[in-house]
């Protein structure tokens, strides 16, 4: 039953099955069938879609044909009589994804196709209509960018649903292009079509630029008028009341078992309440045995001396939730002024508090409420994500059961090993960049399911602003390159010697160090 | 092109013995292995030697030793050239004559349609399985003879020596 009409010509015959759902076909094709790209067959009426996994020429020349760069293999061939026709063939890989249906999703035939079968490279309509959950500009979808492999731009859109519920990672080494693709994230979160609630932790601060976002026309129509809103250190402040009790101990080194049993039995007591430093050291003074108690007394000059230290903790101010998290609007938290500790503790804090004001606003409970699902983008992840890093717990309880409460999160990192699996294995959908570091290979080939082994393998391949992207936002893994940013990248690399030339060129050359007559400089010891 | 017309003399020393097949045919005469000879219409290298008995040393058998004390003259035989044709206008006819071909009987068939080319190489290495060494020395004569494609005869003569290697198994 061969119901649908294919206009296109076939670009490749079927020689027979690989592993498993795998197969190979031979094309003569030297230029347009490429690895990661699709192609598909007819079975039983349906387009089946097949990923190419591998290329390679279906003869080799032997090694000795090619000892002379100038003298072409194919020469040689001539002049022995043989035809370059076999060596003009290509014997692809492809594995079979399957055909698409709405209801179901992709359906695996379970047959693979018979030798002699037709393969067509799949037309810019498969795809969308197949791989992509969305289309361009639809409710609720993000546009990325474009399939790599194709010449004619085949938009990668994801589903802006699906990424915020079930939470999503861009991993790559430093320089690949992370935070310009997070950028096209955030200014795809604020187009209309998604009038997201976005909050950007921001330890580089190199988000700034996506202010730009509200003097272009793409957010300002029809009543919408998408914000940007940066938050520099000292508009951060937490609550010191805010601080969990092992958040609190963190902040405080060197504490002794007795400290400790104090300060335990006194934040149990304020435990609820607003209180301040003053408060804390009252309620540990009171429980001091007397004045001269030297354990009340450090612990008192501990929390003086390192508490006070802490710029962003502060007695009565705090960012209020709604004022950074509102639908239409982006918060950019610059915390490059931060120490790491201050990061963490502002991480931790905040996603807490971000956690709990949505439970509240679900269950109807009493208390800060965010009335809407928020979106959470944490740069440098592994700092934030590791087992030992102070926001370790809520995060891993926002990706785990953050869905149900409609807090989503991005985790970007360049160091994805570092990150832990547990965390790592929740983010449902997953962009990959360059990634050349084997453990950090190894680490997303553990972690994330639905990318093959090898697709692995194209990760250190890919090149400044391409990405591998899988999971559940979007149909099938494919390789995509990351569309233009509508506003400018502000985590651009310095050019260090066109710097130093301007530096110089603006008169900043030092005078030449003058040298005594006698000839010998004059030490600092003679002096 | 007339093949006849550019061959060149043809020697009157050897001949054609006999047809073995479409590629092989016998030369009676004084050749020796990697010899290339040229007929009228055919360009062939000798591949293999051996002696052939005179009818009347037959016919003698055994007493032709001492047949051979009293009349010194006694045909002795012939040596025989089995030959394999590198080009062929025409096939040969028994009893044609033949002559060692040269130089420019070489570069003429290898360069005709102004690109060189070895089209029987791959028939001849089949045929010399077990003697690649007469495609080597061949191969060699080849080089000096065309000098301007000793860059692609050396590729060949390697993959050449690389089959004659293997297939001592070193």
């Amino acid at each position: 039953m061969e119901a649908v009409k294919i206009k296109a010509k076939p670009v490749g015959l079927v020689k027979g099955p690989s592993e498993g759902f795998d197969f190979k076909f031979v094309t003569p094709d030297r230029s347009s069938l490429k690895i990661g790209d699709f192609v598909y067959y007819i079975h039983n009426g349906k387009k089946v879609i097949c990923r190419i996994v591998k290329r390679s020429p279906l003869r080799l020349f032997p090694d000795v044909y090619l000892s002379n760069p100038s003298i072409s293999p194919e020469r040689i061939l001539r002049v022995m009589g043989i035809s370059t026709t076999e060596f003009e063939l290509f014997e692809i890989k492809a594995s079979i994804i399957g055909y698409y249906d709405e209801i179901l999703g992709f359906v695996n035939p379970r047959i693979t196709p018979e030798p002699g079968k037709e393969i067509y490279l799949a037309e810019k309509e498969v795809i969308e209509e197949s791989l992509l959950k969305k289309k361009v500009g639809e409710e609720g979808s993000i546009h990325l960018g474009y399939l790599l492999n194709r010449e004619d731009d085949v938009s990668v859109v994801l589903d802006t649903s699906l990424v915020v519920s079930e939470h999503m990672c861009i991993l790559a080494s430093t320089g690949s292009g992370k935070s310009y693709l997070a950028g096209v994230l955030v200014e795809e979160l604020l187009k209309p079509y998604n009038s997201a609630a976005v909050l950007i932790l921001d330890p580089h601060s190199e988000y700034h630029t996506l202010k730009e976002i509200e003097g272009l026309k793409e957010y300002n129509s029809d009543g919408y008028r998408a914000m940007v809103k940066i938050f520099g250190k000292d508009e951060i402040k937490i609550r010191l009341c805010e601080l969990e009790y092992d958040e609190l101990i963190n902040v405080l080194p060197s504490l002794s078992d007795k400290m400790e049993a104090i300060l335990n039995v006194v934040y149990r007591e304020l435990e609820g309440e607003k209180f301040t430093v003053d408060d804390l050291m009252e309620a540990i003074k009171a429980r001091a045995e007397d004045e001269r108690d030297i354990t009340a007394r450090a612990l008192t000059w501990r929390i003086r001396r390192y508490i006070e230290n802490v710029d962003i903790i502060d007695d009565y101010i705090h960012l209020e939730l709604k004022d950074i998290l509102k639908p239409g609007m982006a918060a950019v938290l610059q915390m490059s002024e931060m120490s790491d500790l201050e990061q963490q503790l502002l991480t931790s804090v905040l996603l807490k508090r971000i956690l709990n004001a949505r439970i509240n606003a679900e269950k109807g409970l009493d208390g800060e409420k965010l009335d809407y699902p928020v979106f959470v983008i944490v740069e440098e992840a592994h700092r934030f994500a590791s087992r030992e890093s102070r926001s370790f717990d809520v995060l891993k309880t926002i990706l785990s059961e953050g869905r149900k409460f409609g807090v989503g999160i991005c985790l970007i990192s360049q160091r994805p090993s570092k990150i832990d699996s547990d965390i790592l294995s929740q983010c449902m959908t997953q962009v990959i960049m360059r990634i050349v570091n084997p453990a950090d290979q190894e680490n997303i080939r553990a972690s994330v399911e639905s990318v093959g082994r090898e697709l692995i393998e194209e990760l250190p391949g890919l090149t400044k602003g391409q990405a591998l992207v899988a999971g559940v936002a979007i149909n099938s893994p494919i390789l995509m390159r990351v569309r233009r940013r509508l506003t400018s990248h502000g985590g651009v690399s310095k050019n260090a010697p066109k710097e130093w030339k301007k530096y110089l060129e603006m008169g900043n050359i030092e005078k030449d160090i003058e040298i005594p007559s006698s000839g010998q400089k004059k030490l600092f010891w003679d002096e | 092109m007339d093949f006849k017309e550019n061959v060149g003399d043809l020697g009157e020393n050897m001949r054609i013995l006999r047809l073995l097949s479409d590629d092989e045919f016998e030369v009676e005469g004084e050749l020796k292995i990697g010899d290339v000879i040229k007929t009228s219409g055919t360009l062939a290298i000798v591949l293999s030697l051996y002696h052939e008995d005179s009818e009347i040393r037959k016919y003698l058998g055994i007493e032709v030793g001492k047949i051979e004390e009293f009349m010194p003259d006694l045909s002795a035989g012939e040596r025989i050239a089995k030959c394999f044709t590198l080009y062929c206008k025409e096939l040969p006819k028994p009893g044609e004559e033949v002559d060692l071909a040269d130089e420019r009987d070489l570069r003429r068939i290898h360069l005709e349609g102004n690109e060189f080319s070895i089209p029987y190489l791959i028939a001849l290495m089949k045929k010399c399985r077990d003697r690649l060494w007469i495609v080597r020395d061949y191969l060699d004569r080849l080089m000096m003879v065309i000098p301007e494609e000793r860059g692609v005869i050396e590729i060949i003569k390697a993959e050449v020596e690389y089959r004659m290697l293997k297939s001592m198994e070193i």
